[in-house]
């Protein structure tokens, strides 16, 4: 893609381009008729003598004649119009596909660049280039042959009429043109210079951006955030003065235009004028040359516009393919391993952050420990190890055959968790390729799109798991093995946490929804459990107000059906306010609002502005602060009924998200609240009932707002008793295992989708998910970089209990860990030393590392540095 | 307001003495309601720790396990806070305490406390403060308990 854009688009839209052209051309004969039509009316059908006239064979009367040709007209103008309609929609098409064959083209390059350098990549500056730089060059791609071609063929039929019918007014009419032709592209190069720097602009914002956002903690601790944000502002003032320098070139090309076109006709009259006054000239003929001069403009100005489009794309494409210039395809992983008695080996290799080439080696079913005090020397043997180098020659490796992708697995310290379930993450080191295509009807439509855009064929779609070649027996093994080493490497309990809170459509699984409400009934008449649901639940009762729940909730007895939303949300909502209205509290709830502000506001006092104390405890935003004042102060000077609507509802909404039991506040005073508030239950509850985006709490039914735990028990967990109720719990996930509901809840968590980066879970979590991910692919050679690294029990329980995961391979599997611990690492079978200087030299180890006994399932894996 | 009375509690305490009023109703308002019943245990010995309590109202018996033995060693009573070292450091917890009879405390979460403390230093001195008047009784304590161990093997040599 670094060629100029021209050959770029002619080479992969060749055959649209020329279809797109067919019809322009099309257009030309009718264009013509459209000019020869007015004349003819005029002349022939109005100021005509000599009828009947034929038309088409016909002959007609002088009023029929008139009919029939202004008729005849108007088919040309629709069939001018439908031609053009056809036209564009296929410009479009062309355009779009363009677009997505020049973004993926970009992402791929960028996906190729080697390690080194993607890590210093900003993820910001690419986005703004792949979306928002490259959109309009698509749009414009469709018409960049088309075009000129079509408005310069037009621009020349009308010039060529002009001419035919009398030259001197063609001379006159084309006067004007070559000054402009002269003067705009002077200016449009000052407008390209002046894009250029507005796109550098626009990028080194991206940047900035960037950049506040990474660094954020390091900022706030500087107390540099004035300055970042200083920085921005100059940007944006620097785009605006670019912008505004763009905005007046560009105004004055279109000036000159506007002024060249109205001189122009004063010319046609003069010079056309003088002619039909001297008999050489008729007025039909001059009608038809004042309509085809009008017409004149427009393709003209349609031009200058693609000639100036024209260059601001070229410039952008430029300013963008600059930064791919030299990519080219990724370095192919290697694809064989090693054969012969090592599992992993580097002989001679150059390895980043080591001074000499290395030679080292992991033995088979051997462990191996990598020691050496410099943390990032050790991460990139480790990586080198694992095959994960930038650029090599093949000579490294001798030739194997088992698919290297399976043969060694890296885990970092901190694993990266990528976007989607569970079951997503663990599976993702089986997503090599697609084996199987997959059977929606979409598919080959898709398929067709991605061989004309240049995109992959790799549909996410298709079967991507092949289970005999990662070493299972069939997709069933597969699933197994995943709930297998979940339950061994101690994820089971998280993962069960996880299914607990979360929610699914009863619609979709009605089966488990039934089941959870008999558990729930189960509970609630049970009489031991029964009793301990009351000390340790707030459950859902109609006449009782909950105050481990929040006000909205209360008083309507329900929740919005979309788990995204709560009744905050709903404050500005006319329905609910006019309920509110009808149960006679809407007042009441505005003072609860600004109750709660102002004890707020009074305990926040003191606080500074910056700190993390307010979005953590408080029920409104810092930077509403003012904002809040002033109702506040309006509402008590004044009365609540004299606030507005809009300060209204922002009272309500915090009002509703009120929760006794966590604030404390004694907004409720006393019961004396909480009375009137169950009082208008009744009627609101009725309300929820009738307005489909809500559901009410039913005892008896499934609520799908609810997590699963806050179905099985009817309530939120009493806040106070938290600390207590794992005896409670314990009995529950009995019951649980009993009723052969553990499976349903932890196969929910598993689909459960883990937010970004993983963020719900922790560090632990995470490091857990990376090993039993990597022990999915069956390796050859588990590789850990930062985990299990030390001497302690806990570290070396994770590596006996790895290792007998790992025995299980057919020619027994390899264990490599770093560590900077020397006894750690003589305990291991084998051992990698780095000195100080970046040399490597390999010794045997005592193999006591190796005796050690796996852990008992529970209990394991809860250490690791 | 029910917190009112939890503010009461805390100027009570020792820990919190000298501090701010108002800063102390921000930290009251942070802090969260437990409650234990008889025999019920609130943190024990070995855990992993990140909170803090105050005791509103009731007793709490302190037991520390050594050699396989459990001995309780000590009972706290209202405005007492226990759990203090968790705030500062990433110890695991030294004691068991369990609740003897009903037993109402305020919780305090490390997190919160640490940004409060960042936000009002003059408190983190006066928890400082108490915590070496704390250290220093515990000194003399075990230098009181090692005198007397010596002393009754020096006397069975002698003897």
């Amino acid at each position: 893609m670094a060629e100029k854009m021209t050959r770029f688009v002619w080479r992969h839209s060749a055959r649209d381009q020329l279809v797109l052209l067919f019809f322009t051309v099309l257009t030309f004969p009718i264009i013509w008729i459209t000019l020869e039509l007015p004349k003819t009316i005029i002349n022939e059908a109005i100021s005509g003598t000599d009828f009947p006239k034929t038309f088409l064979g016909i002959p007609l009367e002088q009023t029929q004649y008139l009919i029939a040709l202004c008729f005849a007209y108007l088919l040309a103008i629709s069939v001018n119009n439908g031609v053009k309609y056809a036209q564009n929609v296929q410009r479009g098409i062309l355009g779009e596909r363009m677009l997505r064959r020049m973004r993926f083209d970009l992402y791929r390059r960028v996906m190729g660049r080697p390690l080194s350098r993607l890590k210093g990549t900003s993820p910001g500056e690419l986005v703004q280039m792949i979306s928002a730089e490259l959109a309009p060059i698509g749009d414009f791609v469709g018409a960049i042959i088309s075009t000129p071609v079509s408005q310069g063929g037009s621009f020349l039929v009308y010039l060529s009429f002009i001419i035919v019918q009398n030259p001197l007014i063609g001379a006159a009419a084309l006067a004007l043109y070559p000054v402009q032709a002269w003067l705009v592209p002077k200016l449009q190069a000052r407008v390209i210079a002046m894009i250029r720097i507005r796109l550098a602009n626009i990028r080194a914002m991206a940047r900035e951006i960037d950049e506040s956002i990474d660094g954020a903690t390091e900022i706030r601790a500087l107390r540099a955030r004035r300055w970042h944000m200083a920085i921005v502002s100059r940007q944006l003032y620097d785009n605006y003065v670019i912008r505004r320098r763009i905005f007046l070139l560009k105004n004055l090309i279109k000036f000159v235009n506007n002024v060249a076109n109205h001189l122009t006709p004063f010319f046609i009259f003069l010079i056309g004028g003088w002619f039909v006054i001297h008999g050489q000239l008729d007025v039909g003929a001059l009608t038809a040359v004042l309509i085809a001069y009008k017409d004149l403009a427009a393709p003209w100005k349609e031009l200058l516009r693609f000639y100036q489009d024209y260059s601001d794309m070229n410039a952008r494409y430029n300013s963008v393919m600059e930064n791919f210039s030299e990519d080219g395809e990724p370095a192919p992983l290697l694809d064989r391993a090693p054969v012969g008695p090592h599992a992993l080996a580097l002989t001679g290799a150059p390895v980043d952050g080591l001074a000499h080439p290395v030679d080292a080696h992991a033995p088979k079913a051997a462990t191996t420990a990598v020691l050496a005090e410099d943390a990032v020397a050790r991460s990139s043997l480790l990586q080198a190890l694992s095959g994960l180098v930038d650029g090599h020659s093949g000579d490294k490796w001798t030739a194997g055959t088992p698919i290297l992708y399976r043969t060694a697995a890296y885990v970092p310290a901190d694993p990266r968790i990528f976007a989607g379930s569970m079951r997503d993450n663990l599976v993702h080191g089986l997503l090599f390729r697609p084996v199987a295509p997959g059977d929606d009807p979409e598919h080959a439509l898709r398929r067709r799109e991605a061989e004309m855009t240049g995109a992959p064929v790799d549909d996410i779609a298709d079967q991507w798991i092949d289970p005999v070649e990662a070493g299972y027996a069939d997709v069933a093994a597969v699933e197994a093995r995943i709930h297998h080493l979940v339950h061994v490497l101690g994820l089971e309990d998280d993962l069960y946490a996880i299914g607990l809170l979360s929610r699914f459509d009863p619609e979709q699984a009605p089966e488990l929804a039934a089941r959870l409400v008999d558990l729930r009934r189960a509970i609630a008449g049970s009489d031991e459990l029964g009793e301990m649901r009351e000390d340790f639940i707030d459950h859902w009762q109609a006449e009782r107000y909950n105050t481990n729940a929040t006000v909205g909730e209360n008083l309507f007895f329900a929740l919005p059906l979309d788990p995204a939303l709560r009744w905050p949300d709903f404050a500005e909502d006319r329905a609910v306010l006019r309920a509110l209205d009808e149960a006679g509290i809407r007042g009441m709830m505005v003072e609860i609002g600004l109750d709660l502000c102002e004890t707020l506001l009074s305990l926040f006092e003191g606080v500074a502005a910056d700190s993390d104390l307010f979005k953590r405890y408080g029920l409104f935003p810092r930077s509403e602060t003012a904002n809040i004042e002033a109702i506040l102060r309006l509402g008590r000077q004044r009365g609540a009924e004299k606030l507005n609507r809009a300060a209204q509802s922002r009272m309500i909404a915090i009002a509703f998200s009120y929760c006794s039991a966590r604030y404390r506040l004694g907004v409720m005073r006393g019961t004396e609240r909480m009375d009137m508030l169950l009082a208008a239950r009744p009627k609101l509850r009725e309300f929820a009932a009738r307005d489909p985006r809500f559901a009410p709490f039913d005892p008896e039914a499934f609520h799908p707002a609810f997590t699963m735990a806050e179905n099985i028990f009817f309530g939120p967990v009493k806040l106070e008793r938290r600390d207590s109720w794992a005896p409670f719990r314990d009995r529950v996930d009995a019951l649980v295992n009993e009723l052969g509901l553990r499976e349903l809840i932890l196969r929910a968590g598993m689909a459960q989708p883990l937010g970004e980066a993983g963020t719900t879970l922790n560090a632990l979590q995470r490091r857990k998910m990376g090993l039993a991910r990597a022990l999915m692919k069956n390796p050859g050679a588990l590789v850990l970089d930062g985990i299990a690294a030390g001497e302690s029990e806990a570290d070396r329980a994770l590596r006996a209990l790895l290792r007998a995961q790992l025995a299980a391979q057919p020619e027994g599997g390899a264990l490599v860990f770093g560590t900077d611990r020397e006894a750690a690492a003589t305990a291991a079978d084998h051992v990698i030393r780095i000195d100080r200087e970046g040399r490597t030299s390999e010794e045997d180890g005592t193999g006591e590392d190796s005796r050690d006994e796996p852990p008992a399932v529970d209990g394991a894996c809860d250490g690791g540095r | 307001m029910k917190f009112e009375a939890e503010v009461n509690a805390l100027q009570r305490t020792p820990m919190f003495q000298g501090v701010d009023p108002s800063r102390l109703r921000l930290l009251a308002f942070m802090g969260e309601d437990r409650t234990f019943k008889d025999g019920e245990m609130v943190v024990r010995q070995g855990d992993s720790s990140d909170s803090a309590y105050l005791i509103l109202s009731g007793k709490a018996d302190v037991i520390v396990e050594f050699g396989g033995r459990a001995s309780t060693v000590a009972q706290l009573g209202e405005s007492e806070v226990f759990g203090e070292m968790a705030m500062l450091c990433e110890t695991p917890r030294t004691a068991t305490v369990q609740a003897k009879g009903e037993l109402r405390t305020l919780l305090f979460e490390r997190e919160g406390m640490l940004r409060l403390l960042r936000e009002f230093p003059e408190m983190a001195i006066e928890m400082s403060r108490s915590l070496a008047q704390r250290l220093e009784r515990t000194t003399v304590e075990l230098a009181r308990l090692r005198a007397q161990a010596a002393a009754p093997a020096a006397s069975t040599d002698g003897g």
